[in-house]
């Protein structure tokens, strides 16, 4: 094995602890990055083999351009008509009023859904918020790529023969805070525009058309475009046009943020390590160089050592990516997802994690590998009090001073002008790259203020701890980076539950939404009923029908015709494999397979009896097995043989969203229709809320982000008992000369108590203070995204982090150590080097 | 005889300390097969004269020629070649590599200088044979005696077969009899392989051994004894 290598690794095994945590920076970031990549792969790939199960692959894509007028009934059914064409879905534009319209911005068009309100405030993608007081329409971004307008076009819009020209005033996030979660997008209208269409036919502006499997598209689409004439045109003939579902998009999302957070960090960490590492070892290179080792070689021997800690880390981070990438794609499934299954492996997906995570090793050992080069060899070699002290420096370069310096003025600057966000943004880099001059004044101060009172055990900790500013610096980056993953799992959580809450209290003065499911084939007035509860405000339903498998007989579902179910095989089941489930169904007529989106919504398990409406009232079936997704949209979730369906031992499940007119009314509400649910209707089968659903999707995304905060909270705290005892370790010799020359133990023990004291509060204030400036940063970007929220410590946990914990650590070390150095056996230690 | 070190009026003066000058024009010349010993007090500038020699320190005034070569003319990563294809260090402190064991340190300079690997491992031994610790070769420096890491260093030094080897009091962290041992080794070096030493020392017991002797006194170098050489 080459010297070189040997050297680094043994290096390496000396620093154990401190090069192990680096290590697992880096598996944490290339693991995550690769699930990012995969996912990214994989759930397009379901999407797309879904779809074409179902309609083969090529879309066409049917509009007015700049325009929204509909599309007639006559034209859509030429467009049915032509030779190809499998099905046909209708865009359409689902229009909210600014303001509190209430019932006005239910101008739900086809039947999709209902709309939130809430729109106080409209903001573009950069930001920039939009006037709608006038007259005018706001699109979503994917209305007017569809349209094909631009801000400041007119657009003619035809109502109920009525033509209206409307100015797009803006193009923007006009979802309003409820949309990242549910992915719906709506026009947003002047008062004036939405006064003059309530009461009138949607507006169709756009059909997606699918083609049969095999059908030439170009064809098709020339076919399509003479039907619909010169007013339409084919906008777009393309192979796929499935976009991310948002929920994955959202996942995706926070997996890169995560990815990305625990690359800097673990770059932070070797930084912080490789700089430690080389102030131990500045003897080593010293020697090096006087035998003739070039600064170059020096540098490679350096960087090398990190390229053993990246590499360990890649190869550990990649493995445990592979292992762990199903349970990952199966939470996204959980989450309401398709997450497909497991992809193959694809060079991108372990190349670039790869990469990245090797260039952030070797960046961020960079700066420690060109100190390691730049050494006063003969004064270290000719030093006898050490390497480390002798790199310990006795004063700061004006350089980074300088660079201090400005980085707090520019910072202070952009704070006078009111761009905050740079000024948090320099602020931050300033602390994070130049925090030894800062650090250096603080313990500057300290034996300033030891020296005039002439406390000499807080002059001997001083004095030392000068000596362990990195390291104290590491620890303080970690503090601040667990206070701000902490803070921003509380802030997310709170402000995601405020802006659900915010917008259905806009929209109805303060409600929640329940869903009872229950059987629409039986006992529609018993439904009605649910009017008659208590704070019930309005109530909306959704056909959840039913799909059969193993038949060539076409099932209809809302209107669109399915072919065979047979497609359904090409997606893996969870907890039963097709042939078994086939075998299983045909057997036992109460056997199901259930869509994983409605088990999640009723909270339902593979394996477990579930009550369903049928014509005889409410039927127990089994739970055989699960669809990973909805294999066609939000309908088809409940598979069971033909024969139990022709027997009408099951009638299809319907679900009703119920709105409460306040949120009071909630509990009394949710009794209620457990009670009908229960007893007056039992074909009422169960009653979920539809937050608790929302919520409970985001419910993996806080499980990581409060894991990532307890998890790097540790390692800070293990990194600071990791220093205690290298630095007691280290200082066996002076510690026994101290004894010798008559120290007692309790003032030794005292000593080390104010030593780590002074670290310790060093590194929490530090930690503090960075997280501050980032936690307002990502509370403002937060807050952009359209979640109101301040990320702010209580002053209570900022006094337990500024004095509480540093007090209780130092404590606990001194007792630790206290001990060592009762053990301590003097002459012995005396004569170790 | 050639020259292997040649000095002419180096001054040298700590950039912390201005008004204190180290080396006053000191000129001297070490000619190839000599073992020339400079003593003096603490503090006299003996080891800095070694560093400045040894193209550790940087050169401010003067001139120095080592093996023909005139070393200012070199820069920083030339010098490092330089020291290793030409130059040996022996410290007071020995400065072995920790982690590495005594024929791994004795290899190092030999891997820096892209030697094949079976002939370094070769040469390592036979190093550590000519010094007396072939039976140590696996040991590390933690596990072995002070005059043992010297000589394992006395052994890093000759492994590219320098011109010339500096060491700077290398029996200044030794006992006696260790110490014997360690100038014994230089003796050998000297009279059997007709290596060139400079060695710098405070133990004027050592000068018996040398075939000429230096003496430092603030800065000042001036020639106290030479023995004339075959």
């Amino acid at each position: 094995m080459p010297i070189a290598l040997k050297w680094s690794l043994n290096s390496l095994r000396r620093r154990t602890f401190r090069m192990a945590s680096a290590v697992i920076g880096v598996v944490l970031g290339v693991f995550l990055a690769f699930e990012v990549l995969q996912v990214a792969i994989a759930v397009p790939a379901a999407l797309g083999a879904q779809l074409q199960g179902f309609y083969g692959r090529a879309t066409v894509t049917v509009n007015a351009p700049n325009t929204a007028v509909s599309l007639p009934a006559h034209t859509l059914a030429a467009i049915a008509r032509v030779p190809g064409v499998q099905t046909m879905l209708a865009l359409n534009v689902q229009t909210a009023v600014v303001g509190r319209a209430k019932r006005a911005m239910q101008l739900t068009i086809l039947g999709v859904g209902r709309t939130f309100g809430g729109f106080e405030r409209i903001f573009s993608p950069s930001g920039r918020e939009i006037d709608v007081s006038g007259r005018g329409l706001v699109l979503s971004a994917s209305e007017a790529r569809t349209l094909g307008v631009r801000v400041g076009e007119r657009v003619h819009l035809v109502v109920d023969g009525r033509s209206v020209q409307a100015t797009v005033r803006g193009i923007g996030r006009s979802e309003g805070a409820l949309a990242p979660l549910l992915g719906r997008h709506y026009t947003i209208a002047g008062r004036g525009e939405v006064d003059a269409w309530l009461g009138r036919p949607p507006i169709t502006d756009a059909v997606w058309i699918l083609t049969r499997p095999g059908a030439d598209v170009s064809r098709v689409a020339s076919r399509i475009q003479q039907e619909v004439g010169g007013l339409f045109s084919v906008a777009a003939v393309a192979d796929e046009q499935i976009g991310m579902p948002h929920n994955v998009n959202i996942m995706l999302e926070v997996l890169t943020f995560l990815a990305a957070l625990i690359f800097i960090l673990a770059g932070m960490m070797i930084f912080y390590s490789m700089q430690v590492t080389v102030a131990e070892q500045v003897g080593e290179f010293a020697t090096l160089r006087a035998i003739g080792a070039t600064k170059g070689r020096i540098l490679r021997m350096v960087l090398l050592q990190s390229f053993l800690v990246g590499g360990a880390g890649i190869v550990l981070g990649l493995v445990l990516g592979i292992a762990l990438q199903q349970p990952v794609l199966q939470a996204i499934d959980q989450s309401g997802a398709q997450g497909g299954a497991a992809g193959p492996l694809t060079a991108t997906s372990l190349v670039v994690p790869a990469c990245i995570a090797l260039t952030t090793v070797l960046l961020a050992a960079y700066a420690p590998a060109r100190r390691a080069t730049r050494l006063e060899i003969a004064r270290i070699l000719s030093n006898s009090h050490g390497p480390l002290a002798a790199i310990a420096p006795d004063r700061i370069p004006l350089v980074t001073t300088l660079l201090t310096a400005i980085g707090l003025i520019v910072s202070l600057v952009f704070a006078v002008i009111g761009r905050w966000t740079a000024a948090d943004g320099c602020l931050v880099v300033t602390l994070f790259v130049f925090y030894r001059p800062l650090l250096w004044v603080s313990t500057r101060i300290l034996t300033a203020v030891s020296n005039r009172f002439g406390l000499g055990r807080l002059k001997i900790a001083s004095r030392s701890v000068g000596r362990r500013v990195p390291a104290a610096a590491s620890i303080g980056a970690l503090i601040g980076v667990a206070i701000v993953v902490y803070l921003s799992t509380s802030g997310i959580d709170s402000a995601v539950g405020n802006a659900l809450r915010a917008d259905a209290q806009s929209y109805l003065g303060g409600a929640v939404s329940l869903t009872v499911a229950s059987n629409r084939g039986v006992s529609e007035s018993a439904i009605n009923r649910l009017r008659d509860v208590s704070g019930v405000y309005e109530q909306q339903s959704a056909a959840f029908d039913l799909q059969t498998s193993g038949t060539s007989a076409p099932v209809s579902v809302e209107g669109m015709q399915l072919p065979a179910a047979g497609p359904l095989t090409s997606y893996r089941l969870t907890g039963v494999s097709w042939p078994q489930a086939m075998r299983q169904l045909q057997a036992d007529p109460r056997d199901v397979v259930v869509a994983q989106p409605l088990m999640s919504q009723f909270g339902w398990r593979v394996g477990q009896a579930i009550r369903l409406p049928t014509t005889h009232g409410v039927g127990v079936y089994h739970v055989i097995g699960a669809l990973p997704a909805q294999p066609v949209g939000e309908n088809d979730t409940i598979l069971m043989s033909l024969r139990a369906f022709a027997s009408s031992y099951a009638s299809p499940l319907r679900t009703y969203d119920v709105m409460l007119s306040s949120l009071g009314a909630t509990a009394a509400a949710s009794r209620s229709l457990e009670r009908i649910a229960r007893g007056d209707h039992p074909s009422i089968v169960t009653v979920a809320g539809a937050i608790a659903s929302e919520s409970r999707q985001l419910g993996p995304v806080y499980a990581v982000f409060t894991s990532l905060s307890v998890f790097v909270a540790l390692i800070a705290l293990l990194g600071l008992a990791n220093q205690q005892t290298m630095n007691v370790a280290a200082r066996v010799q002076e510690s026994a000369v101290m004894r010798a020359i008559g120290a007692a133990t309790g003032w030794m023990t005292q000593v080390q108590f104010l030593e780590l004291l002074i670290v310790t509060t060093l590194a929490c204030w530090l930690g503090l203070l960075e997280a501050a400036v980032v936690a307002r940063l990502l509370g403002r970007v937060i807050t952009a995204a359209g979640f109101p929220i301040s990320l702010l410590l209580s002053p209570v946990a900022v006094a337990i982090a500024a004095v509480g914990v540093p007090v209780v650590i130092a404590g606990c070390g001194a007792l630790s150590i206290g001990g060592t150095f009762r053990r301590l056996r003097i002459a012995e230690a005396i004569r170790y080097e | 005889m050639a020259a292997v070190l040649l000095a002419d009026k180096i001054t040298h003066v700590y950039p912390s300390e201005p008004g204190r000058h180290i080396l006053r024009d000191v000129s001297m010349q070490v000619e190839q097969g000599e073992f020339a010993v400079i003593v003096g007090r603490s503090g006299s500038g003996k080891s800095t004269l070694l560093q400045v020699l040894g193209t550790m320190e940087p050169l401010q005034a003067g001139a120095l020629w080592l093996c023909g070569t005139e070393v200012t003319q070199l820069k920083d990563d030339g010098l490092a070649r330089f020291r290793l294809q030409n130059l040996g260090f022996v410290f007071q402190s020995f400065h072995l590599i920790d982690s590495l064991t005594a024929v791994e340190n004795v290899r190092l300079p030999m891997e820096l200088a892209r030697l094949p690997r079976r002939n370094a491992l070769t040469r390592a031994s036979e190093l550590l044979d000519l010094v007396g610790l072939s039976q140590r070769s696996r040991a590390f420096p933690s596990q072995l005696s002070g005059g043992e890491q010297q000589r394992v260093a006395i052994a890093r030094a000759l492994a590219n077969r320098p011109a010339m080897i500096l060491a700077d009091e290398p029996t200044g962290n030794l006992d006696r009899e260790a110490a014997d041992v360690v100038l014994g080794v230089f003796e050998d070096l000297h009279k059997h392989q007709q290596v060139t030493i400079v060695l710098v020392t405070h133990d004027t017991a050592i000068c018996d051994r040398a075939d000429t002797v230096w003496r430092m006194e603030d800065g000042v170098l001036s020639l106290a004894r030479s023995i004339a050489r075959q």
